[in-house]
């Protein structure tokens, strides 16, 4: 019987663990598929659980490390899927009801990596319907409810990789992969208190995933660190014949090749607390960028560049959404979904014209360039992921989180990479998190700030009670 | 629900790459989403509209504000000075056959 603390252990060590035959990957397996049997209709975590198939892999990582084959880092780590990403036959629901018996006969590329890298899945998470591209309003607009957050169930998990976040909170799985089209993957992450890392546009192949947003999609992990982070992408980072949009760079991830954090010039942008945000989530960002201060980060005030990012990503999403979900609009099944404004999505689009489609597609290369002259003097961006905590799960999210999110137009316009770190706690003990965002390409070097800021600070190391 | 369960045909890459490329298509379409759901011999099927009238208040509310901020953010976008000529985000390319004849 493994000791409750392995369930919430780092990667880091558990792969140590595992290559030192300290821990079987067998065992480690049943415990985490015990727990999720155990905690995961309480959080909505787990939608499908795989418990042949991890076993199975379980037993072939046992296997091949006692034969002198470690595969890596992620050899014997059990994790979860969002489900979203294609599981060859395994259902993919996309988090709706009327899929819910989807099934293909492919993997998509980011899970096959990690079959190749020796992981474990253990199943597939929940997720909001459609990801949440067609909007919603609750949290409940998914299959089985809300995400609830293992800080506090009637809390919300932040979507739409709710099932992710859960999950790795609730240390039903050591990772989980979620994607963001805006904010799904650093919303759980700063809800939850993980490090989840939103990757730049174009790093890690989309074949196989649901196209929410064709040009704004992204599949990232949530973990808790950003060394656990950095493993993950390791794994399903690179080019793929399969995804056209995969940029054909070399992928240089490794400790040591990102630049120095006493090196950087970082632009702090300080959010507008004064009529929205909660005092205690501004005190652990303030708190957090002291000791990014501490750790060598040279902090200067800025503001972001001006620029209506939020309109041009908000309507490119929202007529790409409409153009991958019009089968669902053409046979009805649309106003089967929980949010029942999603099936008016298509009459609400109708003041957009095509011109202006084509006007916010130049506005967004202009932004690009914008953007670009900004990193020329700065090297990376620290503000406030939220400016409060996880709403309760009932709540109108646009009561609930009453405030914008500029950092976020503008890295999902330009398709940034950022890295979301827990900062510490604000009402209720709930987690609060800070971002680093960074040009594209930078993830190297957001890891190296995030692992600088989590070796000063210890936030990442709590975690919920689960009994 | 069942571990594995396979309760229908899987779908396979080439056909959920269709699926997906139907959408895409639709909005590339000279007229946008509805004119290539026309062009291909369907009525397009606006549900919305059908269920406009069973909306309940709250709801009615909800689509004001939506419609209200839809018209905003195209406002904000039509209003935005650009000189002309400005490139697009996303860049064309012609597709080589894939027998490499071309």
């Amino acid at each position: 019987m493994l000791d409750e603390a392995v369930f919430f252990s780092p990667i880091t060590q558990l792969s140590e663990d595992i290559r030192a035959r300290r821990l079987s990957p067998v065992e480690l397996t049943e415990g985490f598929l015990s727990r999720i049997e155990k905690f995961s209709a309480r959080y909505n975590a787990f939608i499908t659980p795989t418990r042949d198939l991890a076993l199975e892999q379980a037993r072939a990582a046992e296997k091949e490390i006692a034969a002198g084959r470690w595969r890596g880092p992620l050899h014997g780590i059990p994790w979860g899927a969002k489900d979203l990403l294609a599981t060859k036959g395994i259902p993919t629901g996309w988090g709706t009801k009327f899929l819910a018996n989807q099934v293909f006969d492919f993997n998509a590329t980011v899970v096959q990596r990690l079959h190749e890298a020796g992981a474990v899945m253990l199943g597939k998470t929940h997720c909001v319907e459609f990801a949440g591209c067609l909007g919603y309003r609750f949290a409940n607009a998914s299959v089985a409810g809300p995400g609830r957050n293992p800080w506090n169930p009637e809390r919300w998990t932040g979507g739409s990789s709710s099932g992710s976040g859960a999950a790795v909170a609730a240390g039903l799985c050591a990772f989980a992969l979620g994607t963001e089209t805006w904010g799904s993957i650093l919303c759980p992450s700063a809800f939850c208190g993980l490090t989840g890392l939103r990757p730049t546009y174009g790093l890690v192949s989309r074949a196989g995933g649901m196209v929410g947003a064709y040009s704004f999609d992204k599949i990232g992990p949530l973990a808790r660190s950003a060394s656990d982070c950095r493993f993950v992408l390791e794994a399903i980072a690179g080019p793929d014949p399969l995804d056209p949009t995969c940029a054909d760079v070399p992928v240089v991830l490794t400790r040591g090749e990102g630049k120095p954090i006493g090196s950087l010039r970082a632009a702090l942008v300080s959010l507008d607390w004064s009529k929205t945000g909660e005092p205690e989530v501004k005190a652990a960002f303030e708190a957090g960028v002291a000791a990014l201060r501490a750790a060598g980060l040279k902090l200067e005030e800025i503001a972001l560049p001006e620029y209506p990012a939020g309109e041009v990503s908000g309507t490119l999403i929202t007529v790409e959404a409409l153009a991958a979900f019009e089968p669902f609009f053409a046979d009805g099944r649309v106003t089967q979904l929980v949010d029942t404004m999603a099936a008016h999505q298509w009459d609400l689009a109708v003041p957009i014209t095509g011109a202006d489609v084509m006007k916010a597609m130049r506005m967004r290369r202009e932004l690009q360039e914008l953007v670009a002259d900004f990193f020329e003097k700065w090297d990376v961006i620290v503000t406030p992921n939220f400016k409060s905590v996880a709403p309760p799960v009932a709540m109108d999210l646009n009561a609930a989180l009453p405030y914008g999110d500029p950092a976020g137009a503008i890295g999902v316009g330009c398709g940034l990479p950022a890295i979301a770190l827990p900062s510490g706690f604000g009402r209720a003990h709930l987690p609060a998190s800070l971002q680093i965002m960074g040009p594209p390409f930078s993830e190297a070097t957001l890891l190296e700030v995030g692992e600088a800021f989590q070796t000063a600070t210890k936030h990442h190391l709590e975690h919920a009670t689960v009994a | 629900m069942k571990p594995n369960a396979k309760d229908s045909a899987p779908l396979s890459r080439r056909r959920f790459v269709g699926l997906l490329t139907a959408g895409t298509a639709a909005i590339l379409a000279p007229g946008g989403a509805v004119a290539a759901v026309a062009a291909a011999g369907k009525r397009p099927a606006r549900p919305a509209a059908s269920a406009a009238a069973a909306m309940s208040l709250a709801e009615r509310k909800e689509y004001a504000r939506q419609l209200a901020s839809a018209k905003s953010t195209v406002g904000v976008i039509r209003k935005h000075k650009m000189p002309p000529g400005t490139e697009l985000a996303s860049i064309f390319k012609p597709l080589r056959p894939r027998r490499g004849n071309g």
